[in-house]
């Protein structure tokens, strides 16, 4: 079973760890990515190529599937405006051996970090903005 | 070579204050790089922000793609900063 959603509604990662449960394998490992950041940070926006996201997000978990003996997998990436200690990401994988559910989820992790198509920019006290990646020259200041 | 559609995302798409544009390269521009060095060519803010190729990903009909892949016949390249939301 492989469950990839990009969406901007919330979800309940709860119930997302109990359809893993459900498959009735011996070990399910989840990831939950939440916004943070530092400093003056009042909020987040995370931008997306709409049309490579959610491709890009079945081959990682299409990777993951190949490499280790896996029952399921929930990649969910959230999108649009978000508050500090919001839910932004879940990763979860299910299999009968444990070490390899606890290494596809953290290459699954990893692998959405460096790869999925999704952006941040982080929104600042007193109305400006900053990309967390930034370009040189040109795009270097706050907008 | 076609006329393709190049869409940009993140701070680039800030930066270049556009969502995207249709281009249509000369026949000698076949790759990742040699577009980016094309687009370099047309000026500012092209040239600031297109021409330290470290800085920028692309993507080839929404599947990534190298400095030295080929775009040929493809309808739609994506130029972006590297990724990263969480």
């Amino acid at each position: 079973m492989i469950d990839v959603r990009v969406q901007s509604a919330d979800f309940d990662p709860g119930r997302q760890l109990e359809r893993l449960r459900e498959l009735g394998r011996g070990a399910v490992a989840s990831l939950l990515g939440i916004a943070e950041a530092d400093g003056d940070v009042t909020s987040i926006v995370v931008e997306h190529y709409a049309a490579m996201a959610r491709v890009e997000l079945g081959r990682i978990a299409d990777e993951a599937q190949g490499r280790w003996p896996l029952s399921g997998i929930i990649l969910i990436h959230r999108h649009g405006s978000f508050g500090l200690g919001d839910r932004i990401l879940f990763v979860g994988a299910a299999s009968s051996d444990h070490q390899a559910a606890a290494e596809a989820c953290a290459y699954l992790a990893r692998s959405v970090r460096e790869r999925a198509p999704f952006w941040r920019k982080e929104r600042l006290a007193g109305g400006t903005s900053r990309w967390t990646e930034r370009l040189p020259s040109a795009a270097r200041q706050p907008v | 070579m076609a006329i393709v559609d190049l869409v940009y995302f993140g701070s680039l798409r800030e930066a270049l204050g556009r969502d995207g544009e249709r281009i249509d390269p000369p026949s000698h521009v076949l790759t990742v790089e040699d577009l980016l060095n094309w687009m370099s060519e047309r000026g500012e803010p092209y040239r600031s922000l297109l021409s330290d190729h470290g800085r920028i990903r692309a993507a080839v009909e929404r599947e990534h793609a190298g400095p030295g892949d080929s775009f040929f016949g493809a309808q739609e390249v994506a130029l972006f900063p590297p990724p990263g939301a969480t």
